[in-house]
């Protein structure tokens, strides 16, 4: 008897060890572990721990902990203990029911969850004068504002961190090789580049002299010119790199940020379905020689079909299946590009192939990738003293297909400030789940605050080196101190900020809801097509085998029947 | 057996309870509920307007079985199913040579057991990583030193698809063998030592003994395969992330990477699509455990 009893009991110990290292041991990332403080408000903040890293959040932990020592939320307590929950890999859906009051991450389906009740109403941290003397609506785009309260006016998130996808350049390789279209015959050589370091640079993509883009290719002709310019130059340069397992992920975003910068602002029509009367070009058929025809329409909703016709887009998909060549290798390095290198992988080859003499002209990465290389750039600047204080920049794409700079200037300023797409966007939420009583809601909206002051805002990015999603300042001192690329970048949003040049994010609406935005830039469907009994997210991979930019955008078309089947519900209205 | 003679007393049936009660909970949840959910979701559409799903009755079966779509989903079915009889016709019948050659003890067999083993022990996504890079970065540099030709990554095109046939394939060779010997040595050493006396030959000892001795087993692993077939990737996820292009996708990878994508318009053709899968491998199971418990050399199991 007695010998069973301590079976019985062994057998209970072994299933309740079991049991606790199964759930104490499962999932990843890090907790930060604190033991509780019942003296004060507990407030526990989950952190999306790649890319941008968390050195910031734990930093603004500390801060909002001695600012708020004294404040009282409840009877009882003084103060606030912020919890931190630090991962790469977490899913949202796990998230929101995990325990966590605010949580700072990639939020793909935030209409959902904002229609779900999931979300806190945080109206009150976004509408309020902040310590800044600035509310955080205020600091939001119009687009932004209008997709973010599309529920009943109210904000359930705020726009966090951003990514602006697209091509970053070696500027002191451009210098080093005269890389840059010179302005006017008189300062360039027979095939239009500079004959000089100190020859005048054409205008650029903006069209005109004296801007940012000077010297930078004008047209996506000019890219190619570009691109075999640097594979003729006296050392080799590849033009083009990026990360082998993430291409499909960041040629989509590239392509987005290509197609935006030629379409300018018609790529609201993908979301109003209205272009006041105003025509788009478009593609809907090639001739006997492959050439695309082109005529044009306006767009309603009921011709909303024709924005898969853009000719805009033919011309992006062009641009790419030029550049990767069905996969000859000619334009990027085919082993890192189209193999296993990572993302980072492959910014550290990028990072040091210029020192080592196998230069890589341009990085396709999102903006945070200067912050993911920090290690390999300073590595590089400790192996190569002479590269110490690199320079890189973001690389604007052109707004016009065809011709020269000199055919872009002619045709008048059209702004300075470049398409920018924040391809993906970071928000910050509050989970209804957790943020159930009063004392608990007034903390995260004070840490909301908090966190998108000006100064915080700044503090992030001269601390990650990269911009947040919102307006506004830093002081010339701040800016001083940030490496060129930060600095570049920075010029580079905050115009296209200023002009209205700036997306972010999705769209309110019910066409785009509607249709995945498989017709507007925001959408995560604009890159399908169907080529014969296959469908793609991405032209990337195809574009690496023989199908040509023609094949994969006339799969990508949608015909008026497909459009009024998906979209009867809205068409009745 | 009488009830009061499993639960002798009280206790003994409380500590059953005890110790039951969680395990039925989770086949509860994680069984019967998410497969329920799973079918229900089946016959419903997402309203993107809504932001919920709404009742669709059979659209996501007849989207399935639609001219379109049904090419694309037969064609990788097609793959998933090549792989399986591949499993079934080609691996299991070395896997039972190499077995035997272990349960025999023949020359370096414990060499032959630990190595193909080894990639067992070490997690799967690590294993097929390495097995990519090796690939991508360590197969080209052989080549050159040996051959003095340049050849760029591996895996990329059509060799994407069969990189991770012959990873999978090798990666299930291990744990066959390790299973089949394993049973192998559950044979009666009487037996074995009576055909000996006989003078039966190895060849005689292992259709005419082993195989029939340890038919059961193999029933058990023909039907294992072939249930999972459809939802086996052939780690193609963990080797190429998204990466993997449309011809070289098989079932397991699309539903598993559609699935990941959290498409809320897709799952319900996605859960409709794994009720029509669900439906065949059902009826392929049951007749080939049915054929087989049919010839099976020790009657039916």
């Amino acid at each position: 008897m007695k010998k069973k009893t301590f079976l019985k009991a062994i057998a209970m110990i072994m299933s309740l060890v079991t049991l606790a290292s199964a759930s104490l041991l499962a999932g990843c990332g890090t907790e930060v572990i604190e033991k509780v403080d019942e003296t004060k408000t507990t407030l526990k903040v989950f952190n999306y721990d790649a890319g941008f890293g968390s050195s910031w959040i734990e930093n603004i932990k500390k801060e909002f902990e001695e600012a708020y020592k004294d404040v009282s939320f409840a009877d009882g307590k003084k103060g606030v203990q912020v919890m931190l929950q630090l991962d790469r890999a977490a899913d949202i859906d796990q998230l929101l029911e995990s325990g966590n009051h605010i949580i700072f991450h990639d939020i793909k389906k935030l209409l959902t969850y904002s229609a779900n009740g999931q979300l806190v109403d945080i109206s009150e941290a976004v509408t309020s004068v902040n310590t800044d003397g600035k509310t955080i609506e205020s600091k939001m785009t119009e687009g932004q504002k209008s997709y973010l309260s599309q529920f009943g006016g109210k904000y359930y998130a705020i726009p966090h961190y951003e990514s602006i996808n697209g091509l970053s350049y070696d500027v002191e390789l451009f210098d080093e090789y005269n890389l840059y279209f010179g302005h006017g015959a008189e300062n360039s050589d027979s095939d239009g580049f500079i004959l000089s370091p100190t020859s005048e640079k054409s205008c650029g993509p903006d069209g005109k002299v004296g801007t940012y883009d000077d010297g930078l290719p004008a047209t996506h002709d000019e890219i190619k010119k570009l691109f075999d310019k640097m594979l003729n130059s006296s050392t080799k340069i590849t033009p083009m790199i990026w990360s082998g397992t993430s291409r499909e992920e960041y040629v989509s975003q590239f392509l987005s940020h290509t197609y935006k910068a030629l379409a300018g602002d018609s790529v609201i029509y993908g979301e109003t379905l209205n272009s006041n009367g105003k025509e788009i070009k478009l593609i809907e058929s090639f001739d006997s020689e492959g050439n695309p025809v082109i005529t044009s329409s306006t767009i309603t909703p009921e011709t909303g079909y024709k924005l898969s016709m853009d000719a805009n887009k033919y011309y992006t998909y062009e641009l790419l299946d030029w550049i990767l060549g069905d996969g000859n290798g000619k334009y990027y390095v085919s082993d890192v590009c189209e193999g296993s290198y990572s993302m980072t992988e492959a910014q550290k080859y990028y990072v040091y192939s210029a020192p080592e003499g196998s230069p890589v002209g341009i990085f396709m990465d999102g903006s945070w990738w200067y912050n993911e290389a920090e290690a390999a750039l300073k590595a590089c600047a400790e192996e190569y003293p002479s590269y110490a204080q690199r320079k890189f920049a973001p690389f604007p794409m052109p707004r016009h297909v065809h011709g020269t700079n000199a055919d872009v200037e002619a045709l008048g300023l059209d702004t300075e400030a470049y398409t920018v797409l924040n391809g993906q966007p970071g928000y910050a939420i509050a989970c209804a789940k957790t943020v159930t009583d009063d004392e608990t809601y007034k903390a995260v909206i004070e840490f909301l605050k908090f966190c998108f002051t000006d100064e915080k805002l700044a503090q992030f990015t001269s601390d990650v080196y990269t911009t947040r999603a919102l307006k506004y300042e830093m002081s010339d001192e701040q800016l001083e101190k940030l490496p060129y690329y930060v600095q570049a970048l920075w010029n580079y949003k905050k115009l296209a900020m200023e002009n209205g040049k700036y997306h972010s994010g999705g769209y309110a609406g019910d066409w785009y809801k509607m249709n995945y935005g498989e017709v507007s830039i925001a959408g995560g469907y604009l890159w399908n097509s169907k080529v014969g009994a296959s469908s793609y997210n991405s032209p990337m991979n195809p574009f690496l085998t023989t199908i040509t930019a023609k094949q994969y955008y006339l799969g990508s078309l949608i015909s008026k029947a497909t459009w009024e089947q998906t979209n009867a519900s809205l068409l009745s209205k | 057996m009488k009830k009061s003679q499993v639960f002798r007393t009280r206790s003994d049936l409380i500590f059953y309870v005890v110790l039951m009660v969680l395990p039925c909970l989770q086949f509860a949840i994680f069984y019967f509920y998410v497969n329920f959910d799973s079918f229900a979701l089946a016959f419903k559409k997402w309203d993107a307007i809504k932001l919920q799903y709404t009742w669709d009755g059979l659209n996501n079966f007849k989207n399935i079985f639609s001219a379109e779509e049904f090419t694309k989903y037969l064609q990788l079915a097609g793959r998933s199913a090549l792989f399986g009889c591949v499993s079934v016709f080609v691996l299991t019948p070395l896997a039972l040579v190499f077995s035997f050659y272990i349960y025999k003890q023949k020359r370096l067999s414990r060499f032959f057991s630990t190595l193909l083993y080894l990639p067992n022990i070490i997690s799967g996504a690590v294993v097929s990583f390495i097995f990519v890079i090796f690939l991508d970065r360590g197969v080209p540099i052989i080549v050159e030193a040996l051959f003095k030709t340049e050849i760029g990554p591996i895996f990329k095109g059509d060799g994407v698809f069969w990189s991770a046939f012959f990873f999978s394939f090798w990666f299930s060779f291990g744990t066959n063998v390790l299973m089949y010997t394993g049973a192998m040595k559950k044979v009666p050493e009487s037996t074995t030592e009576a055909a000996k006396i006989d003078g039966v030959s190895s060849a005689q000892e292992f259709f005419m003994i082993v195989i029939p001795q340890i038919f059961p087993t193999i029933i058990t692993f023909v039907v294992i395969t072939l249930s999972a077939m459809f939802t086996h990737e052939m780690s193609l996820f963990s080797m190429a992330g998204f990466n993997v292009m449309p011809p070289q996708e098989n079932m397991g990878y699309y539903l598993y990477t559609r699935t990941y994508k959290q498409d809320e318009a897709l799952n319900p053709v996605l859960a409709a699509l794994g009720m029509v899968l669900t439906a065949v491998t059902s009826v392929l199971v049951f007749t080939v455990r049915g054929f087989l418990n049919k010839i099976n050399p020790m009657g039916d199991n």
